[in-house]
């Protein structure tokens, strides 16, 4: 796989795996560790190991109600974090081309009516990840 | 919808939106023939990827209504309720009456109107609008 643009990102919110690829325009998944210094007398230099990993996941979103609004309403008044997984190449099955990365992210937030007249209807949402992001696919 | 919406569909639904407008010749495609008044729109632009996976295309469109000879009263009356915001001749209200377009896209909206204009044929000076309208599939 050569570099590449993206247009086609699976993306799939809540326990009954609702794709929600085609309302979404942009998507960030995002993962950092603590840094704990170990250094101590007698370290000539800092020293560093990870600590805590946290992740988040961001999505721009066009609005519709029936599908998106009601998801993520229901979602965010439930109030527990919820299955998402992430494809960078479509549905097809994960690999090294293509690798799957699943998660638990808290709906912290929700934002059910959001624009300017005449525009279209989009909606901006970050959530925190509960848990460790699991990546898989052959050789990935 | 979305992806597997052609530009013919978009292009029949409007023509179909536009024919609500009583005494208005509604087209798909620009007639040969000039037999005022008529509409007929024209594809400006599509915008690709939109959403992931094909999830919205947002075309653009020009719908060019001419009205009539444009010494007559009666095309600049014509002109005067096709460009009011409702009305039985409202272009903005017969085009929005089916946002859908029968279920083939998303949404749409009109946007303006503007370049009245006139346009020379058949030995004769006719009057023109142009609706520009954004099209989400």
């Amino acid at each position: 796989m050569a570099k590449q643009v993206l247009t086609n990102v699976a993306v799939t919110f809540g326990t009954a795996n609702t794709d929600i690829s085609a309302y979404v325009t942009s998507i960030t998944l995002s993962t950092t560790a603590a840094e704990v210094m170990t250094s101590a007398m007698g370290s000539s230099a800092m020293t560093r190991i990870q600590g805590m990993i946290d992740s988040s996941v961001t999505i721009e979103l066009q609005q519709d109600y029936p599908t998106i609004e009601k998801l993520f309403w229901d979602a965010f008044t439930a109030g527990t974090a919820v299955p998402m997984t992430v494809k960078p190449n479509g549905t097809a099955a994960a690999s090294s081309s293509n690798p799957s990365y699943a998660f638990s992210a808290l709906p912290t937030s929700w934002t059910p009516v959001n624009g300017a007249i005449g525009d279209l209807a989009t909606v901006s949402i970050t959530y925190p990840i509960s848990g460790a992001i699991t990546k898989t696919g052959t050789g990935a | 919808m979305s992806s597997s919406t052609t530009v013919s569909q978009i292009k029949t639904g409007l023509a179909a939106n536009l024919a609500t407008v009583s005494g208005l010749r509604a087209y798909a495609y620009q007639p040969d023939n000039v037999n005022t008044p008529f509409a007929w729109p024209l594809l400006d632009s599509i915008q690709y990827n939109g959403a992931m996976g094909g999830g919205l295309i947002t075309h653009r469109f020009t719908i060019s209504v001419v009205v009539g000879r444009s010494a007559e009263r009666t095309a600049q009356n014509l002109l005067d309720g096709y460009l009011s915001y409702k009305g039985a001749t409202s272009i903005r209200q017969a085009i929005e009456s089916d946002r859908t377009l029968g279920g083939v896209v998303q949404d749409l909206i009109v946007e303006s109107a503007n370049n009245i204009s006139t346009l020379e044929a058949n030995d004769a000076t006719y009057l023109a609008i142009d609706f520009v309208v954004t099209v989400y599939a």
